[in-house]
């Protein structure tokens, strides 16, 4: 499809709760699969380019997270429209300046071919960069949550880990999360479908009942 | 990471994983075993089964005949 901008833009970008595009791509750790991540959670993001300021303060963000992401089951994917000798020479140049290794492999989509079917290029911004996206994947391969930000603006590490807790707490628990929820603090239980129900929920006394369909539970 | 180099030997992530196939085994002892990530390892896969250095069947990998003579060292 041509847009008004003249760039080419997929049928379908992903959306919440639909499968992700499969792809197979180059890499920083070889060819990959989407198919490979099945089983674990995957963050799949993507910044405009390699050897620019703001990326390189995200990459050593997204370095100093992936221990606390590994222990929630979480693989990181980075991608940019960047060669594979141009990640290698970057992520060595991270490590020599902060002395911080870049553990996940990062894509080198030259084609493009991931971005656009990805949505991560913004043509109103830039029509060959893309943006600073972040697709949050589920071990079943199912888009659970989209971030998008503008290249002037590095995304907030602590956000992506209270994303990842607050999709795994509301589906171990059946649960929902109130705004600027942090772990450990109450969830909102699902409001009551019924008239039945929305007498039990005021008078059962198991929950923090705000009013009927505003309730909290602690997990 | 690319198990074999363009040149056709072994990177040592390959030969680490080459090794745990003269067992045959699942992806998650191979993983366990090499202590790599899943997706690493069914990538590494894949690319010893195009080589025909690895051999699947029900669901569990071995290395073959070719794959065990990459593992030998090199003839003097």
């Amino acid at each position: 499809m041509e847009t008004t901008n003249g760039a080419t833009a997929p049928a379908a970008l992903p959306r919440i709760g639909e499968s992700a595009p499969a792809f197979e791509a180059v890499t920083t750790h070889g060819v990959l699969q989407l198919e490979d991540f099945r089983g674990s959670w995957l963050i799949l993001f993507s910044h405009p380019a390699d050897f620019t300021p703001v990326c390189t303060t995200e990459f050593v963000g997204f370095a100093g997270i992936y221990p606390e992401l590994k222990k929630r089951g979480v693989e990181l994917l980075g991608l940019s429209i960047d060669s594979v000798y141009a990640h290698i020479a970057w992520v060595r140049n991270i490590e020599e300046h902060f002395g911080i290794e870049i553990p996940f492999p990062v894509i080198a989509d030259l084609d493009r071919r991931v971005a656009t079917a990805y949505g991560m290029v913004m043509p109103g911004e830039s029509r060959t960069e893309t943006s600073r996206c972040v697709f949050v994947i589920d071990p079943e391969g199912l888009v659970r949550a989209m971030i998008f930000y503008p290249l002037s603006t590095g995304r907030s590490m602590p956000e992506i880990l209270r994303l990842i807790d607050a999709l795994q707490t509301a589906d171990r628990h059946h649960v929902a999360t109130p705004a600027d929820w942090q772990p450990g603090e109450a969830v909102i239980v699902p409001a009551p479908r019924t008239q039945e129900e929305a007498n039990e929920r005021v008078t059962s006394g198991k929950y923090e009942v705000v009013d009927w369909y505003l309730s909290k539970a602690t997990v | 990471m690319p198990c074999v180099t363009p040149t056709g030997e072994l990177t040592p992530s390959g030969r680490t994983i080459l090794e745990v196939l003269v067992d045959p085994s699942t992806v998650d002892e191979i993983a366990r075993a090499t202590g790599l990530p899943i997706f690493r390892t069914r990538a590494a896969l894949r690319e010893f089964l195009a080589a025909g250095l690895a051999q699947e069947e029900g669901g569990r990998y071995r290395a073959t005949a070719r794959g065990l003579e990459r593992l030998q060292p090199p003839a003097r």
